[in-house]
């Protein structure tokens, strides 16, 4: 299975802005950075994880609203 | 996100405004003269979304308050860009304190949602649920009447245009976050060596203390033995007195019996032979009768042969097979001592076995060697345990090994076995193997004490090297962790750094190709295209030049058209990467410098200039006529009172 392949968790259309963009990048940077001797699937992911995490801050609407 | 309408009390020149059925596609256009309040329905958005407007700050917003009135209050409807509608209110009274209030509205009905009122929560949600705050505001979706101007080349504003806003602050934060990391490394290596070398002078041996455990089960075994074959000689020996007078009771008796029937059985066969002969055939008895009594006595010969031999026959029987049985049963109690004195001889071989054994041969040598330096009284340090251990051949754990005193032991079993040893003999055997195997266990407990002792020893090492090696498979935890933690936040860095130089890349090229739409039409074809260099400087092309010029070499009229173009392409851009999908944009006063065809293309490109910009306002003092826009408001002169 390519590395390619399994960056099928990131689903872009669930995403929007900046968040989406990078998410649409690193499906295209995937592919150059596993060309890579060193390259780290693992770390990678994490770390993709890591910086979409932080870049999703978009809240829950119905949670923040819903009455006690 | 887009305004679906507008209301204000007691705010700036109005008393009351109202502004309502708002297009979310098309064009408002706000006309009026001088000081009839066109700026303020753009400060009434401003202020209601964020708190503050253009020229003033939470210090002096008391100054927003219509003259004469206590306090004003401006509420907005809104869209954001996953369709959620929302009320948000803001008032201020003459102190200029503030108050606000958002709530979300359920467009099908159901159960009325929470309201928010705290100030802060609802800017941190604000800023979230519309996607940018006042700063990005006022660079993008609000060009205010005196301000028409680039972002700072490296202001968050454009970097958040771009979309790259974020990833500063986040690189900035991992980057902290390795800092803690290899803080956590640092920390932890030092004690890794620490940790291994206290390990290291344990030197501990995993098989050292199962092997003391074992040596010490098999003393408690040997103690155990000696006291079970103590107990069963003692019981033996008491026995084997009785047992002896049975056993030759029972021999006497067989021998005495097995002689009468030796003796029954001749008699009995003749008896019964000459009976049946002198029954039968009395003739043939005739001559030896003549020949022995006589021929006078041959007749009662005769008569007593019948008369008395059957009755001596039967009886010589029944003794025969009285002795039988009596011989017999005597044999069997033979058998029965026998097999207990047989037994007996075994357990007294046994002991003879036990007790001239060493109890070393039993144990494993290192265990033997620690014990009899421990014997001798010798210091024995932890460490020496591990040393080649030093069998002292033919030295004895025991203090007096009783080798000599049971020479005779097992002969003395073997004629024990046949009931042919002395009861006394036995006796005074018996007393001294229990006397040595009282002795023997006094050593082992002596010996298994010191044993326990060296026990415990290892067992407090092998607990030391046990928490050392659980110290040591946490810091190695804690090391590879933040090792790891380093790797992906380094990994998180390069990513974001590779993106946002793609990202850039992006914003340039749709930059130039969004102005490359808008940017002749606003400057009557002089230029047609702007780029934005990596660092976020403007610069433009001129045909003339052939080439890209710096901004500040173009008029300043020109600059603010093609500020224009840019600020809407820049504003789409962040639209885009804050995911509003239809943006408003509230644009006062922008065609302060252009002549009026300029103007009127503008105008016209306007509506259709972006896709993701579909609501927009734009203010001026009057429009050319024929300008085609979706909703018009007028501000009026000399009222406080404005219902669009």
């Amino acid at each position: 299975m390519s590395a390619e392949l399994e960056l099928r968790w990131l689903k872009t259309e669930r995403l929007s802005g900046t968040v989406k963009r990078f998410a649409e990048f690193c499906k295209d940077d995937v592919k150059k950075q596993s060309q890579q001797d060193d390259f780290d699937f693992s770390v990678y992911q994490d770390a993709i994880k890591q910086v979409v995490e932080k870049l999703d801050d978009s809240i829950a609407i119905g949670e923040v609203f819903n009455a006690d | 996100m887009l305004i679906n309408s507008l209301f204000a009390e007691n705010f700036r020149k109005y008393s009351k405004l109202e502004v309502t059925d708002i297009p979310a596609n098309g064009t408002i256009t706000v006309s009026g003269k001088n000081e009839s309040g066109k700026t303020s329905i753009g400060e009434a958005i401003c202020f209601a979304l964020f708190g503050r407007t253009f020229s003033l700050n939470k210090n002096n917003l008391s100054k927003l308050v219509y003259w004469g009135a206590d306090a004003a209050e401006v509420r907005i409807n809104f869209t954001t860009a996953d369709d959620n509608n929302f009320n948000l209110y803001r008032s201020v009274d003459d102190k200029g304190n503030v108050k606000v209030k958002l709530e979300r509205l359920l467009l099908g009905g159901g159960k009325a949602p929470k309201v928010l009122e705290d100030d802060t929560e609802i800017s941190k949600i604000l800023n979230k649920i519309i996607g940018f705050d006042y700063d990005a505001f006022a660079n993008s979706f609000y060009l205010v009447q005196r301000e028409l101007t680039t972002p700072e080349p490296q202001s968050t504003t454009i970097k958040k245009m771009a979309g790259i806003g974020d990833y500063a602050a986040i690189s900035s934060e991992l980057d902290k976050d390795n800092t803690k990391n290899q803080d956590k490394i640092n920390t932890a290596k030092p004690e890794v060596l620490t940790t291994q070398s206290a390990l290291d002078e344990i030197k501990l041996d995993e098989t050292w203390l199962p092997e003391l455990v074992d040596a010490d089960q098999t003393l408690e075994n040997e103690k155990q033995q000696r006291e079970t074959l103590l107990a069963e000689l003692t019981e033996d020996e008491k026995q084997y007195t009785e047992n002896s007078t049975s056993f030759f009771g029972a021999r006497k008796k067989r021998g005495f019996f097995g002689f009468l029937s030796f003796l029954f059985f001749p008699v009995m066969l003749a008896s019964l032979l000459i009976w049946v002969v002198n029954y039968f055939r009395p003739k043939l008895l005739d001559n030896p009768l003549i020949n022995i009594f006589g021929l006078d006595e041959l007749a009662n010969t005769h008569s007593t042969i019948s008369t008395w031999l059957l009755p001596v026959a039967i009886i010589t029987g029944i003794g025969f097979l009285i002795s039988l049985m009596v011989r017999g049963k005597a044999r069997q109690t033979m058998q029965a001592l026998t097999g207990k004195a047989e037994d007996f001889s075994k357990s007294l071989q046994k002991g003879h076995g036990v007790v001239t054994s060493d109890v070393e041969s039993v144990l494993p040598e290192r265990v033997v060697s620690l014990m009899q330096k421990n014997t001798q009284n010798t210091a024995v340090t932890d460490s020496s345990a591990h040393e080649e251990p030093v069998v002292v051949k033919g030295a004895s754990l025991f203090s007096v090994p009783p080798q000599e005193q049971f020479n005779n032991l097992d002969s003395l079993a073997v004629n024990a076995s046949t009931y042919e040893a002395d009861p006394e003999e036995i006796n005074a055997a018996v007393l001294r193997l229990s006397d040595t195997f009282d002795k023997q266990n006094v050593e082992i407990s002596s010996l298994s004490k010191t044993l326990s002792t060296d026990i415990e020893k290892e067992k407090r090492r092998s607990d030391d090297a046990g928490k050392l090696r659980a110290t040591l498979k946490s810091l190695n935890a804690i090391i590879k962790d933040s090792e790891r933690k380093i790797s992906v936040n380094n990994t998180s860095m390069g990513l974001m750094q590779r993106a946002a130089e793609d990202s850039i890349g992006l914003f340039n090229k749709n930059i130039t190709e969004i102005t490359a739409n808008s940017l002749p039409k606003f400057t009557n074809g002089r230029y047609k295209k702007v780029r934005v260099a990596d660092d976020f400087t403007v610069q433009v092309y001129s045909d003339e030049k052939r080439g890209y010029m710096d901004f500040d070499e173009i008029s300043s009229g020109t600059q603010r058209q093609i500020m224009l173009a840019l600020r809407l392409a820049m504003s789409e851009e962040l639209a885009k990467n804050t995911g509003n999908k239809q943006q408003f944009i509230f644009l006062d006063e922008p065609f302060a410098f252009f002549d009026p065809q300029r103007t009127q293309s503008t105008l016209n490109a306007l509506p259709n200039i972006s896709d993701v910009i579909t609501q927009v306002w734009i203010v001026a003092q009057e429009f050319p006529e024929g300008t085609d826009v979706d909703k018009v408001i007028n501000c009026p002169t000399g009222s406080a009172e404005l219902l669009a």
